[in-house]
């Protein structure tokens, strides 16, 4: 049995006098998909800042692949929520591939013709390749994530955390990125996703996290993903329609 | 004119191409990362330290008025801006352009009211504290260009070196910090690079003019690059080429302050690159 | 012992009462902006005077900024003294105020025009530097002479004999100028400073002066006016540039640098007092001692070999 990708015990973390999220704890198979799942304040952001080490947590152990997050942030890499990207920078579709090396290359290291490679065939696992040169500002919606989408996986990290990879995106794009994923996670790599839309957890993920403040349940979706553990993180009834089970 | 360029003009000339050189590269990135206010609130800031410092010296008894001395004056209280602008952002409610205009206004204000009781002590040479103001080309002495060369190569040379993870920094906070290039170390950077490129300006321009030395080369590099590398070249460009020819000109007409001449050829080249780049087509 | 305390209440009474109404004959308080009109009333007024200056040694006028509590003392003052023909440009406004309510002298415009410089060809206004020549600040002299007496009219015998003597300390340093000055040959008279403060100066002794700045301190000379005179150095061969108390040496700096990279060895022939006196409370302090300072500065740098301690021999060396 593989090392858990993640595993989070008894975290609290309190931001700007606020308990963000409180005694969470949860663990993230490795090679699986998953799902994060909750209301709006859920505290499903901070969690992902609290994962990726960016801001300190009040209690609790992380940990990824047994070690602490800062010591294995070169091998997790993040598709950051589109509204938070200045679609204005100039930078074309290459160069923000590129940026996925940096960590390896670091200050000076010359950007060589098998970085190159590497850029452009991680282009062609997204069907981006003819868009290399095309400045950011011009592309879609669906061909913006799936930019982002080839830095991840030319980093090669083992685990990828994307936050609210399907927001705005028609559902074309949404399927052709939710193959994407599922390719990489045929490579081995773990995917861990917050993940707005009930209605297609069962269908794009493995495994869920139920989470409001704090885990009201996590696990295999068959198991976790009920009426009841949904009803009881968005505190409400008469879900029927979204899980489709009885 | 005996010569082509005389001796005081190639000495300005030479401090005018490089400082334009640095301030147009690190302008790129302080265009990019959208802290052009930040830049203007800096070199206010260094008003109340300017005069402190000639105070200082000359309590000191250095006979000439010790531009080091003055010059570090400067840069210490703009560092102290730098400080209370991110105590007040991390502080209190109020937000980051707040905390800016705040510095800016408070900074600029001590400084005046000090600059005015300066006059009344019993010491001489009050008059040359102006030249930080309005900048003094003319003044310029070998010493003056030795140390800003250096500085701007040093500036330039921390901007190529750190291309990378500012980029990164700007465009994406949060992969800067996973690729081992801490955000606020990063941003602690850039405000760096910043303020020193505002200390030396204000040798050549003034305080009140070093802001357009870092923003207009970098607006104008803008729209006509489409990517990192090339804009803040064409912006390091652009101000060394405004830089050299406003010292050119100055030079070559009288009464002419040289850094409102350099201003002023920078807005021009702005204003072309607006109506070259619309008529084109729209670039990016 | 009675006297003296109700000369103190008939004082305080005035004072607090009707600030602008002197106590008839007994003393005034007097005002000035620079120094060299305040030094000037202390050398002809009688004792009981008080006079000061609004702006001390190494500052200058033309940038000068009054503050509250110069304000406050003009408007407390018996008499206020100015120079006028705009030195102080940035209180106009305020003198224009003030005078609807108090005495104020402009002693400089008591030169009569024929002998005033013009500011430039552009310009209708004079040129106000017109303490740099004795034998013209004999009429300011005398402005203030009469203006103390009609204030003070029981002290009108002792103010006329102090003005007196004055007088004759200007005749002997404008002698004094001459004489050390005479044996410097035409081609060599030529006064370099930082600002065109010393034209009276250059039409009293013969010599062509100017200034890196214009007679206005409030620009940045340029860098066509610096290579204008590296040129007009090395073409007439000029030995001495100055340096002045109240404005910054940088100028003057980047000028024997360019001279120098050209081969001409520029020397720094020493500070001169142009706006402002030297520090208070010595001989350069005072406007004799300032004047005899600048001649005697300016000749021995010439190669003249004049008295280092000056006409009286009190420069402090």
């Amino acid at each position: 049995m593989a090392v858990d990708a993640i595993s989070a015990t008894e975290l609290t973390v309190d931001y700007d006098g606020v308990t963000a999220i409180k005694d969470v704890d949860f663990t993230v198979r490795a090679e699986k998909l998953t799902a994060i799942v909750g209301p709006n304040g859920a505290g499903k952001s901070t969690l992902i800042k609290a994962l990726l080490g960016l801001i300190p947590t009040s209690t609790g152990i992380i940990s990824c692949f047994g070690a602490s997050p800062k010591q294995y942030r070169k091998n997790i890499s993040y598709v950051p929520q589109r509204a938070q990207i200045d679609w204005e920078f100039p930078v074309n579709v290459f160069d923000v591939v590129s940026m996925g090396l940096y960590g390896e290359l670091g200050l000076l290291r010359r950007f060589s013709s098998a970085h190159k490679n590497r850029v452009h065939s991680a282009l062609t696992d997204v069907d981006m390749a003819d868009f290399a040169a095309r400045q950011i500002s011009q592309l879609s919606g669906g061909q913006q994530q799936r930019v982002f989408l080839a830095r991840s996986i030319v980093q090669d990290a083992e685990l990828i955390l994307l936050d609210e990879p399907f927001g705005g995106i028609d559902a074309k794009s949404e399927t052709v990125i939710v193959d994407i994923l599922r390719r990489q996670n045929q490579n081995g790599k773990s995917i861990v996703a917050v993940h707005h839309d009930l209605s297609t957890v069962k269908d794009y993920f493995d495994d869920v996290i139920l989470l409001n403040k704090t885990v009201t349940a996590f696990g295999p979706v068959n198991n976790v993903f009920t009426k009841a553990n949904i009803e009881k993180t968005y505190g409400v009834s008469n879900l029927d329609f979204l899980t489709g089970c009885g | 004119m005996t010569e082509l360029i005389g001796y005081n003009t190639a000495l300005a000339l030479v401090g005018a191409l490089l400082f334009g050189f640095s301030s147009g590269h690190v302008g790129a990135f302080v265009y990019l990362r959208k802290a052009s206010l930040l830049s203007d609130s800096l070199a206010h800031a260094t008003l109340p330290g300017l005069i402190i410092g000639f105070l200082v010296s000359t309590f000191l008894g250095m006979e000439e008025k010790n531009s080091w001395v003055l010059l570090l004056g400067a840069g210490a209280s703009a560092l102290l801006g730098v400080v209370v602008i991110q105590w007040i952002t991390a502080r209190t409610k109020l937000g980051f352009d707040t905390a800016i205009a705040a510095v800016l206004s408070v900074f600029f204000g001590s400084g005046i009211v000090l600059l005015t009781g300066v006059q009344s002590v019993s010491v001489g040479q009050q008059a040359g504290l102006e030249d930080y103001i309005l900048g003094s080309v003319s003044g310029m002495l070998l010493q003056d260009v030795f140390f800003i060369g250096l500085v701007s190569i040093i500036c330039s040379a921390a901007v190529v070196v750190y291309r990378r993870p500012l980029t990164a920094f700007i465009f994406d906070p949060v992969l800067s910090e996973l690729a081992g290039y801490a955000q606020h170390r990063m941003s602690f950077l850039l405000s760096l690079l910043t303020l020193v490129i505002t200390i030396i300006g204000l040798k050549i321009v003034g305080l009140i003019l070093v802001v357009a030395m870092l923003t207009i080369p970098a607006a104008t590099a803008r729209l006509w690059s489409t990517c990192v590398w090339s804009m803040s070249s064409l912006s390091a460009l652009f101000g060394s080429a405004s830089a050299g020819i406003g010292v050119i000109i100055s030079a070559l007409l009288p009464n002419l302050p040289s850094g409102a001449v350099i201003v002023v050829i920078m807005f021009i080249a702005l204003g072309l690159s607006i109506v070259i780049t619309h008529l084109r087509g729209s670039n990016v | 012992m009675n006297i003296n305390r109700r000369r103190f209440v008939g004082l305080s009474a005035a004072a607090i009462a009707a600030p602008s109404i002197a106590v008839a004959g007994q003393s005034l308080n007097i005002v000035c902006t620079v120094g060299m009109l305040a030094d000037t009333a202390k050398q002809i007024a009688p004792a009981n005077v008080t006079i000061r200056a609004l702006m001390g040694p190494g500052t200058d006028p033309h940038a000068f900024r009054q503050t509250r509590s110069d304000v406050v003392a003009l408007t407390k003052a018996d008499l206020i003294i100015r120079h006028g023909l705009y030195l102080e440009a940035q209180m106009e406004d305020l003198f224009a105020k003030l005078g609807n309510r108090k005495p104020i002298l402009s002693a400089g415009e008591a030169v009569p025009n024929h002998n005033l410089l013009p500011y430039d060809d552009a310009s209708p206004q004079y040129d106000p530097h017109v303490w740099m020549d004795p034998t013209l600040w004999i009429h300011v002299a005398d402005a203030i002479a009469s203006e103390l007496s009609s204030k003070l009219p029981n002290k009108s015998a002792e103010i006329s004999q102090n003005y007196a003597s004055f007088v004759e300390t200007l005749i002997r340093l404008t002698d004094y100028g001459h004489d050390i000055l005479a044996s410097v040959p035409k081609q060599a008279r030529v006064l370099l400073t930082a600002h065109d403060a010393f034209r009276y100066f250059g039409s009293a002794y013969d010599f062509d002066v100017m200034g890196v700045k214009g007679i206005s301190t409030t620009s940045e000379a340029g860098l066509y006016r610096i290579e204008e005179l590296v040129d007009l150095i090395i073409e007439r061969q000029i030995k001495a540039v100055f340096v002045e108390s109240s404005q910054s040496d940088r100028n003057i700096r980047a000028l024997i640098e360019g001279t120098a990279a050209r081969g001409h060895d520029l020397k720094l022939g020493g500070q001169l007092f142009s706006d402002a006196m030297g520090p208070a409370g010595t001989y350069e302090g005072t406007y004799i001692g300032m004047i005899d300072h600048n001649l005697t500065t300016i000749a021995r740098a010439l190669g003249v070999d004049a008295p280092k301690r000056g006409m009286n021999d009190r420069l402090n060396v």
